[in-house]
């Protein structure tokens, strides 16, 4: 009967991406800097999408759902993106030398001090989820799902809909940003106390 | 120690791309080769890689911090509904009764 199929393959689902909510919504979050409603508006999205996907056999059954689900989240995190402004903002994100979609709220002069292994390990979620949140989403989107959510580089190449090399490239200028961002703050920390 | 450079820990700005991937296993061949060459015999970058380890292993505890991250039961509702309007307006069965 149609309506216990339907009810079946829903429960099916259900048990295969539920599972991963706390996944989505935690990617959603940063990669929506931080912006909880519209991160739970996306997860949500996600959810239903990636249904119709599944009832549309575009689940390879046995796979591993997560880089899966991350790519449909990403998707549809881009789309939206589009829609509220462009992607890449009108610059070459990846020749971006300073400034960017966020970037810092002043031009930061070269850190007199720079992060060693100590400082970053000391790093607070806060203060590392804030410079996340300034990188632009380009890079903060290579970043999220690779280094956070630990995509390999061709699942996130995927997700993102861009060549492998693009996410080499982005990823490294997120990671040098980032350095620079808590070089700086740890900076003026230390002339703060 | 800290350098007075602030790109002293980082690594040479032509090898940045290279020496980021490489931490991640993600060069093979040539460009593996060569960026292992790089980093043994250039002083900067062999002070750059243990500094990109931490921020990739304090990125990493990010995911692992216990965030409580779930939909509130009105949005997993919502969710659900979505399903059911999926199945029909693909022609499958109607939404079950709640």
């Amino acid at each position: 009967m149609p309506q216990a199929d339907a009810e079946r393959r829903r429960a099916a689902f259900a048990a295969l991406a539920l599972q991963h909510e706390g996944d989505l919504l935690r990617a959603a979050r940063r990669l929506c800097r931080g912006d909880a409603d519209r991160a739970a508006d996306l997860a949500q999205d996600a959810l239903v999408r990636a249904y119709e996907a599944y009832r549309d056999g575009r689940f390879t059954e046995g796979s591993n759902p997560r880089p899966w689900l991350l790519r449909i989240l990403t998707n549809l995190f881009i789309n939206d993106y589009h829609r509220r402004r462009r992607w890449e903002s009108g610059l070459d994100v990846d020749t971006l030398t300073s400034g960017g979609e966020a970037g810092p709220a002043q031009t930061h002069a070269p850190p007199s001090e720079i992060p060693g292994v100590a400082l970053l390990e000391g790093v607070l979620d806060e203060e590392l989820e804030a410079a996340l949140a300034m990188l632009p989403a380009p890079l903060r989107a290579c970043v999220v799902l690779v280094d956070v959510e630990g995509l390999e580089y061709a699942e996130a190449a995927a997700a993102l809909g861009v060549p492998i090399g693009t996410v080499r490239s982005r990823l490294a200028r997120a990671r040098m940003r980032l350095e620079d961002l808590l070089a700086d703050w740890a900076r003026h920390k230390r002339i703060r106390p | 120690m800290f350098k007075q450079d602030p790109d002293d820990l980082k690594p040479c700005p032509h090898m940045e791309t290279w020496v980021s991937a490489w931490l991640d296993g993600a060069l093979t061949g040539l460009m593996r080769w060569y960026t292992e060459w790089h980093v043994a015999h250039c002083p900067r970058c062999t002070d750059a890689v243990p500094v990109l380890r931490a921020l990739r292993a304090r990125l990493r505890r990010l995911s692992e911090t216990p965030g409580g991250e779930a939909l509130t039961p009105e949005r997993r509702a919502a969710v659900v509904s979505g399903w059911e309007r999926a199945d029909q307006a693909s022609g499958g069965a109607a939404p079950s009764e709640s």
